[in-house]
C-alpha cells in the first residue's frame, strides 16, 4: 500500500480509495476508546443505535450495531456525554468515516471503567477467578469475621440479621473504612488480619450501596490479592445488585448486599433445632423399627408348635417315626412277600414235579417187580415141586436112606466127606459109618 | 474427642450420617443400638451447641504486644425483637 501512496501518478478509482480508506482506518484503530457528548441519537427500528458526538467544533458518528446495542444498560441522551470503545471504519456510500461502537459506558466512570476492565483481564490470566480454586463456605459457622465499616448501615443489617438468624453465632468485626483513599488498604489488612488471628470460620467482607466510585475499594488490587491469599472462606457483600465488583469475582461466594451475605453465612437457628430433631426423631424411628422388626421375628419363632405345643410337635415327630417304621415294615414285609412269592412259585414247581409221586412210582415199580420176583419164585418153586413130585418115586428107591434100609453103609470121614475110595484113606483113620439107623465111629485097622 | 469440643458441624453430619445408616436397616441390632447411642449423643451435642447463650459482638483489635485479639464492642447493634422462646430444644 505503501507502493500506491508513493507514486504521485496514480490515478485512483473512488471505490478503490474508498476501500483503501476503509482499510487504513481500520487496520489503525481496531479498538479504543472515545469520550464525546451526544449531540444526535437514533434509535433504528431495526435495532442499530445511530449516534453523532461533538467536542467543540467536531463531530464524530458512531454506530452501534443490534447485537452490541443489546447489552447497552442505560438510555443514550442528547447532550449526555458518554465513552465508547469501538473500532474505526468508513462507510463506502456516504464517504463518511465513523467508530462502530462496542460498548459505551457514562463518561466520568470511563477512566475507572477501563482500569476495571484491565485488572479483571488481568486478574483473570492470574486465575483469581478460577471456580475450582474457590474455597467452601462452611454450613455452619461458629464466628464470623464482618470487614466493614463500623458506623455503616451494612455493619448494623449484617449484626441485626446475624444474631436473629443464629444468637450462638459469634461475630467479630473488623472496622474499616470502605471510601476513600485508604479503604481498599484498610479492607485488605482487615482480610489478613483475621487470617492471622485464625479463629474465624467465614469471613464477609462490604458495604452498602452507592455510586461506582464509592464502591470503588472493592475494585482494587490489594483487595483482590487479600482474597485470593485468604485462607479462610470470603463472603463479598458489596451493595450494588447489578454491577460485580472484583471482589465479587475473587471472593468464594458472591452476595449481591450485606443483608444477603448475612442470610447466606448462617442457617436459622429455628431450622437448625427442627433438623436435629427431625434426625433424632428419624433415627430413633429406624431403630424402633428395627426392635420392632426383630421382635416379630422372635414371636414368629416363639409361635411355631416347637414351642407353643413341644407334645405335639415331639408327636409330630413321633408320628413321623411311625411312619418310618411302618415303612421299613411294609419294606420288609414286601420284600417277604416277593420271597414267599418266589417260593410259592418254586414249591408249586417242585409239586408239579412231584419227587414223592415218583418216588412212589419208583417204590411201586419195585414192590410191582418183587411182587413179580416172588410171584415168579413161586411159580417156579410150585413147577419145581411139581417136577419133585414127579420124580420123587424114582428118587425115593434111589435115596442112600433106602439103600441103608436095605444094608448099606455110608463111610464119612470127620470132615464129612464121603470115603469112595479106600486109597484116600489109612489105617488108624477115624471113620463115621452112617447106618439105616444110627453112627457108628469106627477106626481103620486094615486095608483089605 | 471430648464431646464438648465436637463442633457443632461435625456433630450434625455424624448424625446425619447415622441416620442414614440406620435407615438402610442392614445393621445388625446390636450394631444398631450402638448406632443410636452415638447419634443421641451427637443429637444433644448439636443441642448444646445450639442452646448457648447470645454471643457478644466483638470487635478485631490490637493489643499493647500489636498481638491480635477481640473486644467486646460498646455498642451493639441490637437484634430483631424474636418469635421463638429461648429454650425451644425439643429433646
Amino acid at each position: 500500500m505503501g507502493d500506491l501512496l508513493d507514486n504521485p501518478e496514480k490515478v485512483f478509482g473512488v471505490s478503490e480509495l474508498s476501500g483503501i480508506v476503509k482499510e487504513l482506518l481500520e487496520e489503525a484503530f481496531p479498538s479504543i476508546w472515545v469520550e464525546g457528548e451526544v449531540s444526535k441519537a437514533l434509535d433504528h427500528p431495526s435495532g442499530h443505535l445511530y449516534l453523532t458526538l461533538k467536542e467543540n467544533k467536531d463531530v464524530l458518528d458512531a454506530t452501534m450495531w443490534r447485537s452490541s446495542r443489546k447489552n447497552l444498560k442505560f438510555k443514550i441522551e442528547t447532550g449526555m456525554k458518554i465513552l465508547l470503545k469501538g473500532r474505526m471504519s468508513s462507510y463506502g456510500p456516504y464517504g463518511k468515516y465513523q467508530l462502530i461502537a462496542e460498548r459505551i459506558e457514562p463518561s466520568g466512570v470511563g477512566a475507572l471503567q477501563i482500569k476495571f476492565e484491565q485488572l479483571k483481564k488481568k486478574l483473570a490470566a492470574k486465575g483469581y477467578f478460577d471456580e475450582n480454586r474457590k474455597r467452601p463456605i462452611p454450613e455452619y459457622p461458629e464466628t464470623i469475621g464482618l470487614v466493614t465499616s463500623e458506623s455503616g448501615a451494612a455493619f448494623r443489617d449484617m449484626a441485626r440479621i446475624l444474631r436473629r438468624r443464629n444468637r450462638t453465632v459469634k461475630i467479630i468485626l473488623a472496622p474499616v473504612l470502605v471510601e476513600g483513599e485508604q479503604a481498599a488498604g484498610q479492607i485488605a489488612r482487615a482480610i489478613a488480619d483475621f487470617n492471622e488471628y485464625g479463629k474465624v470460620d467465614v469471613i464477609i467482607a462490604g458495604r452498602g450501596g452507592g455510586s461506582p466510585e464509592s464502591l470503588w475499594a472493592f475494585n482494587e488490587e490489594a483487595v483482590a490479592d487479600a482474597i485470593f491469599n485468604s485462607k479462610i472462606p470470603v463472603i463479598s457483600a458489596v451493595g450494588h445488585e447489578i454491577d460485580f465488583t472484583i471482589a465479587d469475582f475473587v471472593s468464594d461466594l458472591r452476595a449481591s448486599t450485606p443483608s444477603a451475605a448475612a442470610e447466606l453465612a448462617v442457617k436459622n437457628r429455628a431450622d437448625l433445632i427442627y433438623t436435629v430433631a427431625l434426625l433424632a426423631k428419624r433415627g430413633t424411628s429406624a431403630v424402633s423399627s428395627a426392635i420392632r422388626e426383630q421382635r416379630q421375628r422372635l414371636a414368629g419363632i416363639v409361635r411355631r408348635p416347637l414351642f407353643t405345643d413341644p407334645a405335639r410337635f415331639l408327636e409330630g415327630g413321633r408320628r413321623r417315626l411311625d411312619d418310618s417304621l411302618s415303612q421299613i415294615l411294609a419294606a420288609v414285609k414286601s420284600q417277604a412277600e416277593r420271597r414267599r412269592t418266589n417260593l410259592d412259585a418254586l414249591v408249586r414247581h417242585l409239586r408239579y414235579l412231584r419227587p414223592s409221586l415218583t418216588i412212589r412210582r419208583r417204590a411201586d415199580h419195585v414192590k410191582n417187580l418183587d411182587e413179580r420176583l416172588v410171584r415168579r419164585l413161586y411159580a417156579i418153586l410150585s413147577e419145581k415141586k411139581r417136577a419133585l413130585a414127579g420124580w420123587s418115586g424114582p428118587l425115593n428107591a434111589l435115596s442112600p436112606m433106602r439103600v441103608l434100609e436095605r444094608g448099606y453103609a455110608i463111610a464119612r470121614t470127620p470132615s464129612g466127606g464121603v470115603v469112595k475110595d479106600s486109597s484116600r484113606v489109612a489105617v488108624g483113620d477115624e471113620l463115621e459109618l452112617l447106618l439105616h439107623k444110627g453112627r457108628l465111629g469106627v477106626v481103620v485097622n486094615k486095608k483089605l | 474427642m471430648a464431646e464438648e469440643k465436637i463442633k457443632f458441624e461435625k456433630a450434625l453430619e455424624r448424625l446425619e450420617e447415622i441416620v442414614g445408616t440406620l435407615e438402610g436397616g442392614d445393621l445388625e441390632l446390636e450394631k444398631s443400638l450402638k448406632m443410636f447411642e452415638e447419634g443421641i449423643k451427637m443429637a444433644r451435642i448439636c443441642q448444646v451447641h445450639l442452646s448457648q447463650a447470645e454471643k457478644k459482638i466483638e470487635k478485631l483489635v490490637k493489643d499493647h504486644k500489636g498481638e491480635l485479639t477481640t473486644e467486646p464492642m460498646e455498642e451493639a447493634p441490637t437484634p430483631e425483637a424474636e418469635g421463638e422462646s429461648d429454650d425451644d430444644v425439643p429433646f
